[in-house]
Formats: C-alpha cells, sequence, structure tokens
C-alpha cells in the first residue's frame, strides 16, 4: 500500500476545467491524466493558452472561483483528492503540501508589504512560530535564494526582476513544499538570469527532495531539468514519456513540429519550419483529434475519433492514429 | 519628504494669486453695483457716486488689482465687506470650524457607512448584498441633497421632534447636516470601494496570497485593500475638499453661519470683497487638502514615498555633482 502511495504521489486523472467568458465556454483542459513520482520532475510542455497553468491552478485549487469550472476528474496529492476537500483544509495544503512559482514576478508579488513580510507570511500560516522568529526564518530564506538578508525590509519595487522571481521562490519553497509547480519561472527573464533561477530551482528540488512539474513551452528547459515530459495541445496530452524515449523518438506530429521550431547549431537550415495555422479556438474545438487541422499526416480517421492514449515504447505515451 | 511637502506649499502662491486675478476681473464685470443695493433704489444719484467714491470703487481695474493684491498677500487682509463694513477676514476665520466640522463629520460619517458597505459588495460579487449596494448608491448619487435635507426636517424636526431644524448651537444641530451632506458621499464610497476592490483582487498577487493558504478575510484586508486605498483616499480627500467648498445649499437649508452662507449673501449684494475672500479662501482650502491626500499617498504606497525620495536625493546629487564640476 505504501508502495503504491509513493508511486501515486500526483495522480490527475481526467481533468476537465472550463472557463466562461461573455457567455462563451472555453474548454481549457480538456481530459488531462498525468502520473508524477515523488522525487521525479515533469515538464509539461505546449503553446500559449494550451491549459498548462490551467492544470497547476487546479491542483492548487486557485482558480478564479467566478469564471472557471472544474467539469470533471480528479486530482490526488498523497492519495487525497484535493477536489474534494473542504476550504480550510485546502489552506493547510497550499504552500505546505504544494507550492507554485508564478509566470510573472513584476506582478506576482504584493507592491504595499515588504518581501520579507510576504515570505514570513506563509512561514507563520504553515508554522507554529512566533512573528520575530517567521522574520528570521524569511530573511534565511532570502539568503538562500542569494539575496543579502538585511534586503528582507525593502519593497519588491526596489529589486529587479530577476531579484523578484528569486523572492516568488523563496516564497513557494519557505514550507518545503513536497511538489512544486513552476509555471513558466524563467520567461519573464533575460537569458543570463534564466539560466540562474533554474540552476536554483534544480538545487533546491534536490535540497528539499520535491517532486517538481515545470511547465514552460521551451524544449531545452526540459531537457536540462526533466526527468519525464508531457506534450500538451489544446487541454489534452498528446505524448508523453521519459524524457529520453520522447526527445529521442518524437512521435505525435505535434511534437515532432515542436522540435523541427527548434533551431538547431548542428545542421545547416535556412529557416526553421514552424507548425504551420494557429492553436484552436477554445470555445470551439474540432471534431477529432483537436490538432488535425494543422496535421501534416491527417486523414478521415483523425477528422472524426479523437485519438486515445496508447504506449508505444515502456513509458512513451502518444494520442495519435497514425502512430 | 519635507522638501516635497515645501515645494508644494510654494506652489500654491502661482495658483492663488491666479485665483485671485481671475475672481477679481469677473467680480469687476459682474452687472449689479453694490453701492445702489446698498443705498436702495430711492438714494439720490450724487450720494451713491459719493459713496463710490468713499469706498474707492471708481479707481481704475488695474489700480484696483495691485491694491488687492498686495492687501491679501502681503497683509492676508481681504479688506472690509461693503455691506457692513466689517472685516472679511475676521468673519472668514469665526465662520470657517462650522463648515469645517460639516465637512469632515459627513465625510467620516460617510466613509464609515460606505466603506464597509463598498468591502461587502466586493467581496461577494453578483450576490444579493452586492446587488443592494449597487442599487443603494444608485439611489444615493440620485437624490439631491437639499431635497434630503428637506425631508430629514420633515421627519425628525416636525414629525418626531427629535432634532432641531437649524441653526447652531449643540451638538445636535450638526446631525442632521452632516447626514444630507454625507448621503451621497456614503454612496459614492461604496462605489468607489468596491469597484477599487474587485480590481485589487484580480490581481496576481492576489493569487500569490491564495497559493500561500492565507484566508479569505487576510486576503481581503491585508493583501487587497491596502492596494485599493489610494483611489478610496483621493475621494475621502477631495469629498472633504468638496464639501467644505460646496455646502452652500446645505448651510442655507439649516441656516447655518458657514462659508458657503456667506458666499451666497455675498453674492447676492455684490459685495465684491466679501465674494473675492470667500473664493480665494475655498481655492487655498483645496489645494491643502490636495497636498494632504498626496501626502497620504506616500504612506498607502511605498512606490510613490520612493518617487518623494528619489527626487530630493537625485537633485541633491545633481547638486553635489555640479559643485564638484566647479
Amino acid at each position: 500500500m505504501e508502495q503504491n502511495m509513493e508511486k501515486k504521489f500526483l495522480e490527475i486523472k481526467d481533468l476537465r476545467v472550463e472557463y466562461t467568458s461573455e457567455g462563451k465556454i472555453i474548454h481549457a483542459v480538456n481530459g488531462v491524466s498525468l502520473k508524477l513520482e515523488k522525487g521525479h520532475s515533469l515538464g509539461l510542455v505546449g503553446e500559449t493558452g494550451a491549459g498548462k497553468t490551467t492544470i497547476a491552478k487546479s491542483i492548487m485549487r486557485i482558480l478564479n472561483p467566478v469564471a472557471s469550472h472544474v467539469r470533471g476528474g480528479e486530482i490526488y496529492l498523497n492519495g487525497v483528492d484535493v477536489l474534494k476537500v473542504p476550504e480550510a483544509e485546502m489552506r493547510q495544503i497550499r504552500s505546505k503540501v504544494v507550492a507554485m512559482i508564478f509566470q510573472d514576478p513584476m506582478t506576482a508579488l504584493n507592491p504595499v508589504r515588504t518581501v520579507g513580510d510576504q515570505i514570513a507570511e506563509v512561514i507563520k500560516i504553515h508554522n507554529n512560530v512566533s512573528v520575530a522568529k517567521s522574520w528570521t526564518m524569511a530573511e534565511d530564506m532570502l539568503e538562500r535564494v542569494g539575496i543579502l538578508r538585511e534586503r528582507a525590509s525593502e519593497y519588491p519595487h526596489q529589486f529587479s526582476g530577476g531579484m523578484k522571481q528569486r523572492v516568488v521562490i523563496a516564497i513557494a519553497l519557505a514550507c518545503n513544499p513536497e511538489l512544486l509547480l513552476a509555471d513558466e519561472p524563467t520567461t519573464a527573464l533575460d537569458v543570463t538570469i534564466q539560466a540562474q533561477v533554474l540552476e536554483m530551482i534544480n538545487q533546491l528540488k534536490v535540497e528539499f527532495n520535491s517532486s517538481l512539474l515545470l511547465i514552460t513551452h521551451d524544449l531545452g528547459i526540459v531537457a536540462e531539468t526533466c526527468d519525464e515530459v508531457a506534450v500538451i495541445y489544446a487541454g489534452k496530452i498528446v505524448e508523453n514519456g521519459p524524457i529520453e524515449s520522447v526527445f529521442n523518438r518524437p512521435s505525435h506530429p505535434y511534437t515532432v513540429g515542436l522540435f523541427g521550431a527548434l533551431p538547431r547549431l548542428d545542421e545547416e537550415v535556412d529557416r526553421l519550419s514552424p507548425i504551420a495555422g494557429m492553436p484552436p479556438d477554445p470555445t470551439n474545438l474540432p471534431e477529432g483529434c483537436s490538432f488535425h487541422p494543422r496535421c501534416p499526416r491527417a486523414t478521415e480517421q483523425c477528422r472524426q475519433k479523437d485519438p486515445q492514449m496508447r504506449e508505444i515504447d515502456a513509458g512513451h505515451f502518444c494520442a495519435c492514429h497514425n502512430v | 519628504m519635507l522638501r516635497y511637502i515645501l515645494k508644494r506649499l510654494l506652489w500654491m502662491i502661482p495658483i492663488l494669486v491666479a485665483v485671485t486675478v481671475l475672481i477679481f476681473t469677473i467680480m469687476y464685470f459682474v452687472p449689479g453695483d453694490p453701492v445702489r443695493i446698498m443705498m436702495g433704489a430711492n438714494a439720490e444719484e450724487a450720494e451713491v457716486e459719493a459713496k463710490r467714491e468713499a469706498l474707492g470703487l471708481n479707481r481704475p481695474y488695474y489700480v484696483r488689482l495691485l491694491d488687492y493684491l498686495k492687501d491679501v498677500f502681503f497683509h492676508f487682509d481681504f479688506g472690509n465687506s461693503l455691506v457692513d463694513g466689517s472685516s472679511v477676514t475676521k468673519t472668514l476665520l469665526s465662520r470657517f470650524p462650522r463648515t469645517f466640522l460639516i465637512a469632515v463629520l459627513s465625510t467620516v460619517f460617510a466613509a464609515c457607512i460606505g466603506t464597509p458597505l463598498g468591502i461587502t459588495a466586493a467581496t461577494h460579487p453578483n450576490s444579493l448584498r452586492d446587488r443592494l449596494a449597487v442599487f443603494f448608491s444608485l439611489v444615493g448619487v440620485s437624490i439631491p441633497g437639499f431635497w434630503l435635507a428637506l425631508m430629514l426636517v420633515i421627519l425628525f424636526s416636525l414629525k418626531l421632534k427629535l432634532l432641531p431644524s437649524q441653526g447652531i448651537g449643540s451638538f445636535a444641530h450638526y446631525i442632521l447636516p452632516c447626514l444630507s451632506a454625507g448621503f451621497m458621499t456614503i454612496a459614492l464610497q461604496t462605489r468607489q470601494t468596491r469597484s477599487c476592490l474587485v480590481e485589487a483582487l484580480r490581481e496576481d498577487y492576489i493569487t500569490t496570497a491564495r497559493a500561500k493558504g492565507v484566508v479569505e478575510r487576510d486576503i481581503v484586508y491585508k493583501h487587497a485593500l491596502p492596494n485599493a486605498a489610494i483611489p478610496i483616499i483621493t475621494h475621502l480627500c477631495g469629498a472633504i475638499g468638496g464639501k467644505m467648498a460646496g455646502n452652500l445649499v446645505i448651510e442655507n437649508v439649516f441656516a447655518i453661519p458657514g462659508i458657503g452662507q456667506f458666499l451666497i449673501r455675498s453674492i447676492n449684494n455684490r459685495d465684491y470683497y466679501g465674494v473675492q475672500g470667500a473664493v480665494i479662501f475655498f481655492a487655498f482650502i483645496l489645494c491643502v487638502m490636495n497636498l494632504i491626500t498626496d501626502v497620504l499617498y506616500a504612506y498607502a504606497d511605498p512606490r510613490i514615498k520612493a518617487q518623494f525620495e528619489d527626487s530630493s536625493k537625485r537633485k541633491k546629487k545633481a547638486e553635489a555633482g555640479e559643485e564638484s564640476a566647479a
């Protein structure tokens, strides 16, 4: 039993999330299933609007309560379905068991409170410590992410973008979460800072033995950081598996397209080959396989029937009729 | 910060000079003759002319203007009333506390009721409470103050005989004026708080706070509200300033000897010095209220405070640079 729990540290089953906006229903996540083992890291790759952030926010249950609705599915964390626990219990899980690093450090910090205060707050909530102690722990945390402890009493606007992202990371890691959701943690940063931040996430992950769900659209980052990768398209996982297997043998046409759109140093190519067309309108998804209008290998079957995930290699799954 | 306040105080001088020139010029061209009003329609033309001469009203425009500017800005003297010869400065100062009291009390009253209403509305969007609050604020904005004042007098003074209907004397005299002056402000304050808080609650840092496991109460009061504070402060300070200058109607309905009532009386009598004095005084009060608003901003938002401090630091640096260059 324990073995089993260990294996299914995080398990998402058939998650469906919708947004309503101006009377239209946006199908953001359409039956996503994922598994993540303790201490492992999974890269979730996909285009903007593919539903990556929505999945992460569903795990934390911090989706906008007015506009979004979880229409179905289960999210097991340590064997508990977090979609069913009461709100008060959920508050205990947030940041203690699962924490999130947000995409945009410029807006993720409260501009009128000091960074020390914002880190100390989360420590105070989840640990039974005094205010003074939580402040010292917040300063320690700042030091850990490479910021001088004296700067704890400064405000977010006094920090650069990269420094703010470090503060965001410090908040996420302050309570040693078992699962870390990193939502494009480097998108808002320039390249030199990106490397530093990634390295820091990696280090801290090892140090705290956390699992990591890394959301990104950058396959390079996934290759550096993750053990497994899941490719998501229009709110569905189209391919997932161990990183070597997927990188060596990308099978779904979309994954192949993603790799084709990467610039390579070892080949002489005049132009990158982008994936033709645009991501589908999430209010009106195509019938059958969502990717078929852009797929070079689409057949009549693709237009009618939504493909199911099939194992094509050890632990390597792909949802395509033609693989 | 001190430097900033000082700078703003100095800036007030050109503004007040401009207001003075403007109101003086307007009053110069306003039709109607104060001396004729004072002496009555049956007075002899020669007598009226003599009186005009004695009051200095026959001197050319620019001579009178320069004289007036000198009096106001060097002697802080707004001249004497053309009606009864009393000092306008003294009248303004003695009437000011009543106007001020009504403005502040009614705004505080509005803040105490409007802010919680706005918070409830914002934290329960589209609920019954929200709809009621929005409805109430719509009603509040639509009711004219003088009508509400008269209705309140009918109810509380005539029918219930609980409160005095006019005049001053005790604290009870101020209740009805403050209620009628504050009612619209409650409505506006509810609206302002609601919209700012709804806006703030949508921000990313609120999601961060939720992800930290912060309880909903703290999310509203510790995270969202401080960020919504600036427009709320602006509205409240503006309300105090506006009421100070705009309670003419309420002061007349309740016969409160404040500055508004004095201004109306002066206008009716073409009492140049009274009107000019009151208008310049209002301009001064509004300038001061704006300054207070801006200083409060600095306490509400560290970014604005940093701007104030930065600009003085930068100047100091520039000065130091110039010195070293020299």
